[in-house]
């Protein structure tokens, strides 16, 4: 059996005052791909930026483990360097984490010398055009101001990919795509995880995502895990109440039954 | 104007609008034909930038086509301008706090909506208590909610306000741009009912907007399938998604990705998911 690569044991977190998550417990194994799934507010997003290490949010009990050793105690220099590579975030608003007015080829460069790796750039053309960004080397050269969200969005998750993350946060990555080029960044990501055999922590709240790439799926509501397990068992026997709400407002699309 | 049945309460004839930039020109609307007819939902699907926003801002009077024509209950209004149009149609927007003064609680910009201009007799419209009432027992939001302001409601309920607004406004027409897509699945459920009542009770007409195939499935009549400012496939809407034409409309509908898949549309095996064990949870 597999070890774990990162372990949540009874986690709870707040923002100042604020209780936000309470006594959340999860693990994945490399290779393996966990979906969190719930409604706005549910504390999803918290966990991801916490296991990343924000340092607005507390950390009020429990721990994080990642490769067998808590990364809460460790000091901060050591952490900042297992950000990217070892544990990766693709954050919801990527212009907020791009400098808008440097090209994306000198940030990404840069952001990899500073990890040691060596910047590949026609990997880096290579993953924008399986996200549906042809043209990728005038691309490269372009600054984030000029793209349009969703484009923006499809080069932040080149850019935690490039830098080959053992664990990778991504929170709610196809937010700002529509249908078409969320299917190739999901299948990007799968993929992903299955040849670098990464484990992936994927926040969303749309079940038919989880349905397609997950092994395991656990349901947040009020800043607790409220069910967790396989797939097969949690979008197709949920036991919880709330589980069961949230599968069954989902509008599906109706077809004229098949005769 | 006419209210007969058979005379479409909004068209548009052969829009056509050009947006240029710096190096290229972009053809947002290339003539672009709709037909609403009374008390129907008419969906617009397509991915982003394929013109399903631009269009409806034209409809609205927000922007001018360079070529076209728009016909509300059979009478021309091409050229007027936007507060024309609101007499008519009102927009629901996707971010409903947006569209919301947020230092002006919900009973006064709820009448502004009505009564804040003149409408086509040249008279402000009298306040109507027992319609207002009738919206907000609609929606679920008692009349206590007039005091608030945007601020302390949530999206869902902010957005079922600005429904209410457009409905009080005297329009009979809305149109809807990706009013439901920043809404929660259970927000975005109660949206759909209420649209869908409201077609019924006040024979409200609709165009939808929205880049989410299941809403527009479950709620609109017809559909259209824009792609590149062109409409590639229009048609009934259980028709068009049962049995699509084109092949960009299978591939949207391919692309969605929904839970379970008794439709056959995807194939999909958890074969390779490692067995689940109760020790796994640590």
């Amino acid at each position: 059996m597999a070890e774990n690569v990162l372990e949540i044991r009874d986690l709870s977190l707040s923002y100042g005052d604020d209780d936000i998550v309470r006594n959340v417990n999860l693990s994945v194994k490399a290779g393996e791909i966990l979906c969190i799934a719930g409604e706005s507010g549910c504390g999803k997003s918290t966990l991801l930026k916490a296991i990343h290490g924000m340092d607005a949010i507390n950390v009020t009990a429990g721990d994080i483990v990642y490769e067998g050793k808590s990364i809460l105690g460790m000091p901060a220099s050591e952490r900042r360097r297992m950000m990217g590579t070892g544990i990766g975030l693709i954050p919801q608003n990527p212009q907020g984490s791009f400098n808008p007015l440097r090209s994306f080829g000198k940030q990404m460069k840069e952001t990899m010398e500073s990890h040691g790796m060596k910047f590949d750039r026609t990997e880096m053309v290579r993953l924008m055009d399986s996200m549906g960004l042809p043209d990728g080397d005038k691309l490269i050269s372009s600054r984030p101001f000029e793209l349009s969200g969703g484009m923006n969005q499809r080069v932040a998750i080149v850019f935690s990919l490039l830098l080959q993350p053992k664990v990778l946060l991504c929170d709610e990555i196809t937010s700002a795509l529509d249908v078409t080029s969320g299917k190739m960044v999901i299948h990007e990501v799968e993929s992903y995880a299955a040849h670098s055999n990464a484990a992936i922590l994927m926040v969303t709240h749309h079940l038919g995502i989880a349905d397609r790439i997950a092994d395991t799926v656990a349901v947040m509501n009020h800043g607790e895990v409220v069910e967790y397990g396989p797939v097969s068992k949690v979008l197709y026997h949920p036991e919880d109440s709330y589980t069961r709400m949230l599968l069954e407002k989902i509008p599906k699309i109706r077809r004229e039954a098949v005769s | 104007m006419s209210s007969t049945n058979d005379v479409p309460v909004l068209e548009a004839r052969d829009l056509v609008r050009t947006f240029h930039s710096k190096d290229r020109e972009i053809r947002a609307l290339d003539h672009v034909s709709v037909r609403l007819m009374p008390g129907k939902i008419m969906g617009v699907v397509g991915e982003s930038g394929s013109g399903k926003s631009t269009l409806i801002r034209h409809i609205a009077c927000l922007e001018k086509p360079d070529e076209g024509q728009l016909f509300c209950c059979g009478q021309e209004y091409t050229g007027r301008n936007a507060a024309f149009a609101g007499r008519h149609m009102q927009m629901i927007f996707q971010d409903a706090y947006g569209s919301f003064d947020p230092k002006m609680c919900f009973a006064k910009s709820i009448r502004e909506g009505r009564n804040g201009r003149k409408g086509s007799d040249g008279k402000k419209a009298e306040d109507d208590p027992a319609l207002l009432r009738n919206l907000l027992e609609k929606v679920h939001l008692d009349e206590s909610f007039l005091k608030r302001y945007p601020g302390s409601l949530s999206g869902g309920q902010c957005q079922r306000m600005s429904i209410v607004r457009a409905v009080y406004s005297g329009a009979r027409i809305l149109l809807c741009d990706e009013a439901t897509s920043a809404l929660d699945v259970a927000s975005q459920a109660q949206v759909i009912e209420l649209l869908k009542e409201l077609k019924e009770e006040y024979a409200i007409s609709m165009i939808f907007v929205s880049h989410d195939l299941g809403v527009v499935s479950q709620l609109c009549d017809e559909v259209m399938v824009m792609k590149n400012g062109r409409v590639v496939e229009h048609g009934d809407c259980l028709e068009v998604i049962s049995h699509p034409k084109e092949a960009y409309t299978r591939e949207l509908l391919d692309a969605v990705m929904e839970v379970g898949d008794e439709t056959g549309i995807h194939e999909h095996s958890h074969s390779d998911t490692p067995e689940w064990k109760e020790t796994d949870l640590v």
